[in-house]
């Protein structure tokens, strides 16, 4: 994995949660990839390991980082990058990744972590300290990362950039890959009222090596209605809609479902894969006739 | 315009002391308390969801009421520094010895103290465990001068109450008062399962000796000493077979 942001196949796979981790290693489905979160495999030893071994036997690995924290002012955790870097060299993953977001507090004000990736502003610095923390990252790792477009509640005052301008400048500073989120784009648009269709036509589109697509809820307040990024049901139509769009600019592009809150039956989520994976197989069809 | 350090301080203290000061921060369309307050419920929802993972028979022994103000307590007072949260919670135990709302349910710090070492027990490092053939062919006086150490999964438990007890019917035993009565528990992860066992005083004495590094000879002495008619040769045995001990790594066995 050096050079490009991914080697995954152009293909369609899920995020693999706990629950499904056995029923996937007994009855292997019909995929080329899965993708898991880094951080719930940085332990000394013991089952979990020995079942990412089993899937690895089985599968391409996507590494989805949520702990690094790349939009802190502090830099990258030396002893977490070390960590990636040691699970890296086991599992050999086709495609490693984290958020454009924060996770710590500064060490300055004691340095606890959110558990939660949070929303940045869009300023210059904030730019080149994201830029800064991604090289490092690479650097540390030896792979091209890609980082994620961020899903946000909120929106803080005296932008310099706009939503799109922001990731777009982030990922072409640091010289990484794209993790293209587009029910975060659906989410974000929704919460802090952007036109989705605009941000997403001045994405990158030749630095995306990945599409994520989930599901949301609506949570009702006062002032009106905030999307969740949850990860709790089905991909909505609005959000295969936009994912349309996304690959007719893309191309075929590995593509993953995640559902990390009431995590339905393996079945219903293999479901959404081959949803996923149809659309795929129609974009190189139609390369093919109009080729 | 506030830099990204005075944003992400405000944003965190926001988060975990309630203070308000990030609201100013934010693009004024007169929602900016909803919005945080998505934030600020994620940060305490996943955390609460990591530690009741992390410590069901604490929160069966509290209610669900009870436990998430301990959470809330707990994360105010030692929020976790690690970029990850697999570690968090080590040090829950010693904050519930100090908490003066739950002084009147004592047996909570040990259940605590079991939650944590299954918790940890499971992701722990592997060893080798030590094969019981190369013991029988040695000598009593080779045996006897023999320090197997615990793998490193094992976590040794010494209760004033009957915490084996309590950790498998914590469900039932939420309410009311618990007769003290001391219990010892050994939790192990010798192969892909953690194990939870119910030792005999002479054998907690055995492993404890061990642990401390001592040799056999002595660890056997310990146990006679705390019960002359416990059968230690069985009880060895049956730690052996089911791979709790491993090699001290000065003291591999010579490759035949």
């Amino acid at each position: 994995m050096k050079g490009t942001a991914t080697s995954l196949p152009p293909t369609a796979g899920f995020g693999l949660r706990h629950p499904h981790v056995l029923d996937v290693i007994d009855r292997p489905p019909a995929i080329d990839w899965v993708e898991v979160h880094t951080e719930n495999y940085m332990v000394p030893g013991g089952p979990r390991l020995r079942q990412l071994d089993a899937i690895r036997e089985r599968f391409e690995l996507s590494f989805h980082g949520v702990g690094l924290s790349l939009g802190s002012v502090d830099e990258p955790d030396r002893a977490h990058l070390t960590r990636i870097r040691d699970l890296v060299r086991r599992f050999r993953p086709a495609a490693l990744s984290d958020h454009i977001a924060w996770v710590r507090a500064p060490a300055q004000v004691g340095g606890a972590s959110l558990n939660d990736l949070l929303p940045l502003p869009c300023t210059e610095e904030a730019v080149s300290i994201l830029a800064r923390n991604i090289r490092i990252f690479q650097d540390a790792t030896g792979c091209q990362v890609m980082v994620e477009n961020p899903s946000m509640y909120a929106a803080f005052a005296g932008a310099e950039l706009d939503h799109a301008d922001f990731v777009t400048e982030t990922v072409r500073r640091a010289g990484c890959g794209l993790l293209l989120d587009v029910n975060n784009i659906h989410v974000s648009a929704h919460n802090l009222g952007f036109d989705a269709n605009d941000y997403l036509a001045r994405m990158p589109f030749d630095a995306v090596g990945e599409i994520h697509l989930a599901g949301h809820a609506e949570r009702a307040d006062a002032g009106g209605t905030l999307l969740i990024d949850d990860h709790g049901s089905r991909v909505r139509d609005s959000v295969w809609t936009l994912y349309d769009q996304a690959l007719a600019a893309t191309g075929a592009v590995p593509t993953l479902v995640e559902w990390d809150t009431e995590i339905p039956e393996l079945g219903v989520l293999l479901a959404e894969v081959r949803t996923a994976q149809s659309r795929l197989d129609a974009l190189r069809a139609g390369t093919r006739a109009a080729s | 315009m506030s830099t990204l350090l005075e944003i992400q301080s405000r944003f965190a203290a926001g988060v975990f002391q309630g203070a308000d000061g990030i609201l100013s921060d934010l693009e004024d369309d007169g929602r900016q308390v909803a919005r945080f307050e998505v934030y600020r419920n994620n940060t305490h929802a996943s955390i609460l969801e990591v530690l009741a993972d992390a410590f069901p028979t604490v929160q069966a022994l509290l209610g669900e009421t009870l436990f998430t103000r301990l959470v809330t307590a707990f994360i105010r007072h030692a929020p976790s520094r690690a970029n990850h949260l697999l570690d968090y919670g080590a040090e829950l135990p010693d904050f519930i010895a100090l908490s003066e709302p739950l002084a009147d349910r004592p047996w909570l710090v040990d259940a605590a103290r079991l939650d944590w070492a299954r918790n940890a027990a499971y992701g722990a490092a592997e060893a080798a465990p030590m094969g019981a053939e190369a013991l029988q062919e040695m000598a009593a006086d080779a045996l006897l001068a023999l320090r197997p150490a615990l793998i490193p999964s094992a976590t040794l438990l010494h209760s004033d109450w009957p915490i084996h007890a309590i950790w498998m019917n914590a469900d039932a035993m939420g309410e009311g008062e618990i007769a003290p009565r001391a219990e010892m528990v050994l939790v192990s992860r010798p192969e892909m399962q953690v194990q939870t066992s119910l030792l005999h005083p002479a054998e907690h004495a055995l492993l404890q000796v061990l642990q401390d590094g001592e040799t056999l000879g002595e660890a056997a002495l310990a146990a006679q000493q705390t019960d002359p008619a416990f059968d230690l040769m069985t009880a060895f045995a049956g730690h052996l077979s089911a791979g709790i001990f491993t090699h001290r790594s000065n003291e591999e066995p010579k490759q035949a």
